[in-house]
């Protein structure tokens, strides 16, 4: 042990005490969250909620991008006919075991489906964190219908590519969303159309693969990755 | 006095104070637990503990004891019984003593002892003896570890303290803690003693086993050092006497180089506790700026630092009083 | 009835029993702990004659420092002996704590600290000592003066012999090294 060693350690002493002091002077960061609504960043994950225009339709089309593109299989949708087209009936999603990976918005090209910054989801069982359509509405209506007097603003979807603050927002595509989005009708929340929240029974609901089976549905998204990889 | 005899007047005196000093260990614990949490929350730029007891968690300490009080008294099959349960009396015992020579002010002193300063450095070596119990009574490995490295932390920087306190009792004339807080009415001893006073400081930093010499019972190794498997009633005696031992190094410091109960206005345990508290924040500051050093780094820091700076000292002090 | 004399005959008490158990204890740590309790007695009979400066460096010397490097030289010692020593107690005793406990060598320790205690007192009560002739409390200063003039030689010859202790330590440290 040098005695330079000595002088040089307590002058580093000196710095850090120096730092930790100016440290206790400045305003402590500490959110007071339950007294004190807490706040999240923009772009923060919660929960994937189905877009429910103010006239109680949802825009999603049941083109089943989503449920394939969910990694772990969480979302389940049942389809109805009407006027001789495939129409979603009852969407499930096991919100508690979402990674909140942001996939199912990204597949989504009907804008269909965003993501709520929605964190306060703690319950005792699992069951109330299993939501159906309607809830899922609820969410939706909760942070992105207007308040009193604003015009109804379609949120941003937050996608890798188009991440800048802004990008994807707009009216939701496809045409039966447009012919919706121009009917101005007002309902209450999860209101619109179909059995009560949470009502539908799960057996009721057609598990991801055979749905997928049953319509015989395409992969285009599929097809079009191997293209890319032979491509490459 | 009051019709009571004078025998039996200095048994009431020494219950009294005694009764005092356990009281004021045990509020302390209390008090520094919570400003612990505080000060460590303000470092991180966090507020600490505020629900129980709102809005400054006054609360929060006290609700500790009453869980620690209910906690059962776990004693392992493979425990060494008898050193076992007596280790956790002997390092309160130990504080408890060194606070009977500590002056709270004019005339306020349990013991006025001619040698003071060395009946405090006495008591202090009793602690690790209870350190030791616990590691070895506990048969278990960790503890073991931990009081190991207290017997051998406490080689290496006792004999600096002592000669710390030494180089006081020289510059005061006196080895009695009352001299030595008179000696200081014009000047603190720190601006005369600087170096006796770091040495003393860093000294009683490992004494209370508070970081960066806190290896004796670093959790991130030991888990908790000498006191692993006790619980309930009998880890907090370990608990008032870590603390305790903090605000009685503290407080013989303040005693021994800020002039102790000595201050302008305010009277003098007032002042007495201010400045000890001051010293208390200081190394709970410090233990929130450093990390831990290594045993062998306290060892060589010791013994190839600490000692021959406090014997130069000691010499430079000797030749500038006999000059004088 | 006097209460010294009492207190005397307790602390006395306490010191034998303690010092028979530190040449009994199969545990060498158990031998260590009451090797501490006998010598904070011995603190304790020096304060009840009113030297409290001897009795506090009884204290920091012998339980500071002795103790505490027994118990650092116990500590450090390899673990094996420890061991055996463990299982011979399972066994009885360990062979020295058979040999002192049979009544022969055990007789010779309580024999000797009885002596002890039979001188102590009789001394104690015939004031031969002249313990009362110092100021209580004022021990420091006389003690000091008398080792740095009357007794100086043999304090520095005393001095002499630790630092040769020391050099001697140090020298059988570094050859078991090598
Ligand atoms: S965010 Fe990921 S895990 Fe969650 S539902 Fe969408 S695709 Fe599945
Ligand atoms: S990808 Fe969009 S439109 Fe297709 S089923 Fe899912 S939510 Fe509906």
């Amino acid at each position: 042990m040098k005695v330079a060693d000595i002088g040089k350690a307590a002058v580093n002493i000196a710095k850090g005490l120096g730092v930790t002091f100016g440290e206790q002077l400045k305003k402590p960061i500490t959110n007071f969250y339950p007294d004190t609504p807490a706040t999240v960043k923009d772009g923060y994950r919660g929960v994937p909620v189905l877009v429910q225009l103010p006239t109680g339709e949802f825009t999603c089309t049941a083109c089943m991008a989503c449920v394939r593109a969910c990694p772990i299989g969480i979302i389940q949708l049942d389809t109805v006919m009407v006027d001789r087209k495939r129409a979603m009936d009852e969407f499930r999603l096991e919100v508690g075991r979402c990674l909140q990976c942001n996939l199912c918005v990204e597949s989504c090209n009907f804008d269909a489906l965003v993501m709520a910054p929605e964190f306060e989801l703690a319950s005792y069982t699992r069951e109330p964190l299993v939501l159906y359509k309607n809830d899922l509405a609820k969410l939706y209506a909760k942070y992105f219908w207007p308040k009193e007097g604003e015009e109804h603003h379609f949120p941003a979807r937050v996608t890798s590519k188009h991440h800048a603050p802004g990008a994807g927002t707009g009216t939701p595509r496809g045409p039966r969303a447009a012919k919706i989005a121009q009917t101005g009708v007002t309902l209450t929340p999860g209101g619109g159309g179909g059995e009560p929240a949470g009502k539908t029974p799960v057996g009721a609901s057609v598990p991801a693969e055979s749905a997928r089976e049953a319509t015989g549905t395409t992969r285009p998204q599929d097809t079009g990755a191997q293209k890319a990889g032979e491509g490459a | 006095m009051f019709g009571i005899p004078e025998p039996w007047w200095s048994v009431i005196r020494a219950v009294v104070w005694a009764l005092f000093i356990i009281i004021f260990l045990a509020v302390n614990a209390i008090v520094a637990v919570w400003l612990e949490r505080k000060v460590s929350g303000r470092i991180q730029r966090r507020i600490g503990p505020q629900r129980v007891g709102r809005p400054i968690g006054w609360a929060q300490t006290i609700a500790d004891v009453f869980k620690l009080l209910v906690k059962e008294d776990v004693r392992a099959e493979a425990t060494d019984k008898w050193v076992f349960l007596l280790a956790p009396a002997i390092p309160f015992a130990a504080i408890t003593l060194m606070f009977l020579v500590v002056p709270w002010g004019k005339n306020l002193i349990p013991l006025n002892l001619n040698i003071g300063l060395l009946f405090v450095v006495a008591v202090t070596s009793f602690e690790v003896l209870g350190l030791f119990m616990a590691g070895w009574g506990s048969n278990n490995k960790w503890a073991l570890l931990g009081a190991m490295r207290t017997a051998a932390a406490m080689i290496s920087y006792e004999l600096p303290m002592v000669l710390a306190i030494l180089a006081v009792g020289m510059t005061a004339g006196s080895l009695n803690m009352n001299d030595v807080v008179n000696a200081q009415s014009r000047v603190p001893f720190i601006l005369i003693q600087p170096v006796a006073f770091l040495i003393y400081y860093i000294a009683s930093l490992a004494e209370a086993n508070r970081t960066p010499f806190d290896f004796t019972e670093a959790e991130s190794e030991l888990v908790a050092g000498a006191n692993i498997e006790y619980s309930g009633l009998r880890w907090a005696f370990f608990f008032l006497a870590e603390y305790g031992s903090l605000v009685g190094t503290s407080a013989i410091a303040a005693t021994l180089f800020l002039g102790g109960w000595r201050g302008p206005i305010l009277p003098g345990p007032v002042w007495f506790l201010i400045k000890t508290y001051l010293l208390v924040y200081v190394a709970m500051w410090i233990r929130w700026t450093l990390p831990r050093v290594r045993i062998d780094q306290l060892l060589d820091f010791g013994w190839k630092f600490l000692l021959p700076l406090a014997l130069a000292d000691i010499a430079v002090t000797g030749i500038v009083l006999a000059l004088l | 009835m006097n209460w010294q004399l009492v207190t005397f005959y307790i602390l006395g008490l306490v010191i034998l029993y303690a010092a028979y158990r530190v040449v009994t204890s199969a545990v060498i740590t158990h031998a260590a702990l009451w090797l501490a309790v006998a010598l904070v007695g011995v603190a304790g009979i020096y304060l009840q004659l009113q030297a409290e400066f001897l009795a506090i460096i009884q204290v920091l010397i012998y339980v500071g420092a002795i103790v505490t490097i027994i118990i650092f030289a116990i500590m450090l010692s390899p673990l094996r002996e420890i061991k055996t020593e463990e299982k011979d107690r399972r066994g009885g005793a360990t062979r020295m704590g058979r040999a002192v406990a049979s009544v022969e060598w055990g007789l010779a320790p309580v024999a000797a600290g009885l002596l002890f205690a039979l001188g102590m007192t009789w001394a104690y009560s015939r004031q031969a000592w002249p313990v009362g002739s110092v100021p209580p409390g004022l021990i420091t200063e006389p003690l000091g003066k008398s080792l740095m003039t009357t007794y100086l030689l043999p304090f520095e010859v005393a001095s002499v012999l630790l630092l040769v202790a020391m050099v001697g330590a140090i020298v059988l440290a570094i050859r078991g090294q090598k």
